[in-house]
């Protein structure tokens, strides 16, 4: 009978965490792949964004054209001047018509149910002055692209 | 020598070192996130014959000139403030010649230095005039007319355009299609005023709000005034109509504006938006030295 008596208590096994290394790495990679960041490479210095308190956050990034406002690098300035330059897509804009094309081509490839959510962000340097700014806006009112953003960092300082 | 068995390298904090990777790369990419001050720009001008024409009692203007001055309601006025209350010092913005904007306190004309500018705020006098004119608390003759909308207000209103639409049947000219869409719109905006005194008597035992039909905020700036300055006017603006909105709906709901929710409680953030809509108004700049 005793063949089959236990001896003592049996310490169960230890489960093997050598598969949980795998699992992370795993995680790591999926995130590392799936995060994509549109980030457009500024051929113009990178501008100061002014402050704010009553910022709202924009989710849909993807609705969102960017327009940089700023002086142009300094490596640049022999070629462009030290005055501040319109930067969309990748390149400088040679004048505030090029804003309308632009326009036009976002919405191209935007799906037609998002056509009416679709914002245009300036992201300007705070020592820009107003004048660029009321020809990028109004070639944004010619093309119908009412909804505009005036992007600014925020501030904490004034509740 | 007799062969030792390869000992098995224990993999139990491989785990771990992986975490601590995860972790540090969650923590530290900074996602770029795209926040600012919202605006709807006015759709391109069509030729209507007459600009509307405002009352000096209903528009308050702010202008900045090129010098990053600032007019409020013909008032000349600092732009920035350092410090609050009674401590506060005030500041002026200008221009160098580089076009870059400069900060010097009004009383000593010093200029700030880094630190000093990293804690400016603009100038409250501006929010505090903004909120008085939004909100007109004591009638002033000076500031917005103010007139009391209930709901059989609102039905009559409805009643005189939908008289309109019957009136005009199906339109022919280009002036009657014209005149229709008029009488859509204002049939329309007196629905959503009723629907928003409903929510009002169902909340909070009010049967009525007071509103400045042509009230408008224009703010003017010319060609040379810096965006950041331009910016910072922006934000005032906004938050005196923030904080007149939360009050009201404090007062009505219990409840600030930025605290109600959005699907639960859309009724309410509709009411308000009815009642205090915002009317900043971005003009084109004129040369204003």
């Amino acid at each position: 009978m005793a063949k089959f008596s236990r001896k003592g208590k049996k310490a169960s096994p230890a489960i093997s965490t050598a598969s949980l290394p795998d699992i992370v790495f795993m995680l790591l990679f999926f995130f590392m792949t799936v995060t994509v960041m549109k980030e457009t490479e500024l051929v113009i210095q990178k501008p100061v964004l002014p402050k704010a308190s009553e910022v709202k956050k924009m989710e849909n990034k993807s609705l969102i054209s960017h327009i940089y406002v700023a002086k142009p690098l300094v490596k640049d300035q022999g070629t462009y001047g030290t005055a501040p330059r319109i930067q969309i897509n990748d390149d400088i804009a040679k004048d505030v018509s090029e804003i309308k094309l632009f326009i036009e081509s976002e919405r191209s490839k935007t799906k037609e149910i998002d056509k009416p959510k679709m914002m245009t962000a300036l992201k300007v340097d705070e020592n820009v002055t107003m004048g660029i700014i009321t020809d990028v806006k109004l070639a944004l009112r010619e093309v119908q692209m009412l909804k505009l953003i005036y992007s600014t960092r925020k501030n904490e300082t004034a509740e | 020598m007799a062969k030792r068995e390869l000992q098995e390298i224990n993999a139990g904090s491989m785990a771990d070192i992986a975490f601590l990777l995860l972790i540090f790369f969650l923590v530290t990419t900074t996602m770029d996130k795209d926040a600012g001050l919202m605006r709807l720009l006015p759709p391109p001008p069509t030729d209507v014959a007459d600009p509307p024409k405002f009352k000096e009692r209903d528009i308050f203007i702010v202008l900045i000139n090129s010098n990053n001055k600032l007019l409020v309601e013909k008032d000349y006025m600092p732009v920035y403030q350092l410090g609050k209350g009674d401590s506060r010092r005030l500041v002026e913005a200008d221009k160098d010649t580089d076009g870059n904007v400069i900060y010097y306190f009004a009383s000593s004309g010093r200029m700030l230095d880094k630190n000093d500018i990293a804690n400016l705020i603009p100038n409250e006098d501006l929010y505090e005039k903004a909120k008085e004119f939004i909100l007109n608390p004591y009638d002033d003759v000076h500031l917005p007319l103010f007139e009391v909308i209930t709901k059989s207000i609102c039905d009559e209103e409805i009643g005189i355009a939908q008289g309109k639409i019957n009136a005009l049947g199906t339109p022919t000219t280009q002036e009657t299609v014209n005149a229709l869409q008029a009488a859509t719109n204002d049939k329309k905006r007196w629905e959503k005023k009723k629907e928003a005194i409903k929510v009002l008597e169902t909340y909070g035992n009010k049967t009525s709000f007071r509103e400045a039909k042509k009230l408008i905020i224009s703010l003017q700036n010319a060609k040379g005034t810096s965006y950041g300055v331009y910016i910072a006017i922006q934000n005032e603006l906004s938050r005196a109509y923030k904080d007149v909105r939360d009050e009201y709906s404090r007062m009505v709901f219990g409840k600030s504006y930025e605290e109600l929710d959005g699907e639960l409680e859309k009724d309410k953030i509709d009411a308000i938006q009815t009642i205090i809509p915002i009317k900043i108004s971005e003009a084109e700049p004129k040369s204003v030295e």
